[in-house]
């Protein structure tokens, strides 16, 4: 039985492509999401049109699909392109920046104590995943700088094999070889793809409910 | 025919071996001797055949190497503002940091540790607080840590095979209780200089 948290996926450019969620209590995406409902259900109210219930029905369906962000590109390296970024969960931006640094640093230093700090960076010392007392932390870099972080219960010590998995049967077939699939190297694009986010979701709902898996 | 032949057989015998003591006490002698060495050779050769991989001579090597990697590696101490006061490598196993390297190891880690408690998936307000990082594994070794309620950091960098290290970093922490918080020469948050301190201290990591 594995607990699985969270997933982000970060791009060459230090930018958060991908992050969804399964188990997790409290989040910057449902904070949001919480704040923006409340404060629909305010102007219901005070509108006094309607009734609640759409509110109910669109909630409901909601937590069935897991919560994805970002739904539009949030950034670039371009500074003209700022403007796209439409959709603004500053929490959740930030989250993804500690997060990008908790590991990228955590990677440095283990590089350094194998002795290969090269310029280059990568994953050369081999760093696979920390654990505090509520949460371990899975990591796995691909050849091209993807980064996946997989967030688990501690008692999970392996999820390297899954992440592998994750890159190489669920994100390239799906993102990379989707011909629409973003080529300038300049320019980081979330991943809006329906059937990544389905097979995705399915991948890690597996893992959730077998044990042996990852043994 | 045979009779005969076996009659100038055994008189050849007679003549030659048996008839003086001494040729005879000499044949005995040397065919025992030369028994001895032939049956010790084969029998030598069929054992090593039969043995072959299983002696002591063959794994010896291994059984030095598996020793060599159940070891802690080396042993820092961070104070409460992420300064290092203690820092120790017992074997080339991983690189040794230079000592500005082991500088930014400590800052780096204190930061990372904080930070890690921060984005902890089960949220801040939680039952479980999250008390940061505690084991780092990597391919070639794992890093542990353990914090105490004061804010200071002892990390132990291991093989794989050591899972759980509390206890020994609980021990390294009542040997700076001892030998380097007792000092009345001992500045807090001031580098560890104690010799009984590094000497009671690889006598713990020799131990694991």
């Amino acid at each position: 039985m594995v607990l699985v948290y969270n997933l982000y996926i970060f791009d060459r450019h230090c930018q958060c492509i991908y992050y969804t969620e399964w188990n997790r209590p409290v989040s910057p995406l449902t904070a949001d999401i919480a704040s923006v409902r409340t404060r629909a259900k305010e102007v219901a109210r005070v509108n006094q049109g309607r009734s609640s219930d759409d509110n109910g029905a669109a909630s409901a369906s909601d937590s069935r699909r897991p919560l994805v962000w970002p739904t539009a590109p949030v950034s670039s390296s371009n500074a003209k392109d700022k403007s796209i970024a439409s959709v603004q969960n500053v929490a959740m931006e930030e989250e993804a920046k500690l997060v990008y640094g908790v590991v990228l640093s955590t990677r440095n230093i283990i590089n350094k104590f194998n002795g290969k700090d090269g310029p280059q960076g990568g994953n050369p010392g081999g760093f696979m995943s920390f654990a505090t007392n509520t949460y371990r932390l899975h990591y796995y870099e691909a050849p091209t700088g993807v980064k996946f972080i997989l967030n688990t219960d501690t008692a999970t010590t392996s999820m390297q094999p899954v992440l592998e998995m994750i890159y190489r049967n669920i994100y390239v077939e799906y993102v990379v070889k989707n011909p629409l699939f973003h080529i300038d190297p300049h320019v980081s694009v979330p991943i809006e793809n329906d059937y990544f986010r389905a097979v995705l979701n399915n991948y890690i709902r597996e893992i959730s409910a077998s044990s042996t898996t990852t043994a | 025919m045979v009779s005969s032949f076996a009659k100038s057989f055994g008189s050849v015998l007679y003549r030659n071996f048996f008839k003086k003591e001494s040729t005879y006490f000499t044949t005995v002698v040397l065919s025992g001797v030369a028994f001895s060495l032939t049956f010790n050779t084969m029998f030598e050769k069929y054992w090593n055949k039969k043995t072959a991989g299983l002696k002591w001579e063959d794994i010896k090597d291994r059984r030095s190497i598996k020793r060599q990697e159940e070891m802690i590696h080396s042993v820092f101490i961070i104070n409460r503002s992420g300064g290092l006061i203690y820092s120790k490598n017992y074997n080339t196993h991983i690189a040794q940091l230079s000592s500005n390297e082991a500088l930014i190891f400590a800052g780096t880690f204190h930061g990372i540790h904080a930070l890690a408690t921060r984005i902890a998936p089960g949220g801040r307000s939680t039952s479980a607080r999250d008390m940061g990082i505690q084991t780092i594994d990597t391919k070639n070794f794992r890093l542990h840590c353990f914090q105490t309620p004061t804010g200071i950091k002892f990390i132990a960098v291991t093989d794989l095979l050591h899972t759980k290290l509390t206890d020994v970093l609980n021990r390294i922490y009542e040997l700076y209780s001892d030998y380097a918080l007792k000092n009345p020469f001992y500045n807090l948050e001031m580098p560890v200089r104690s010799d009984m301190f590094d000497t009671k201290l690889l006598q713990l990591v020799q131990a694991h």
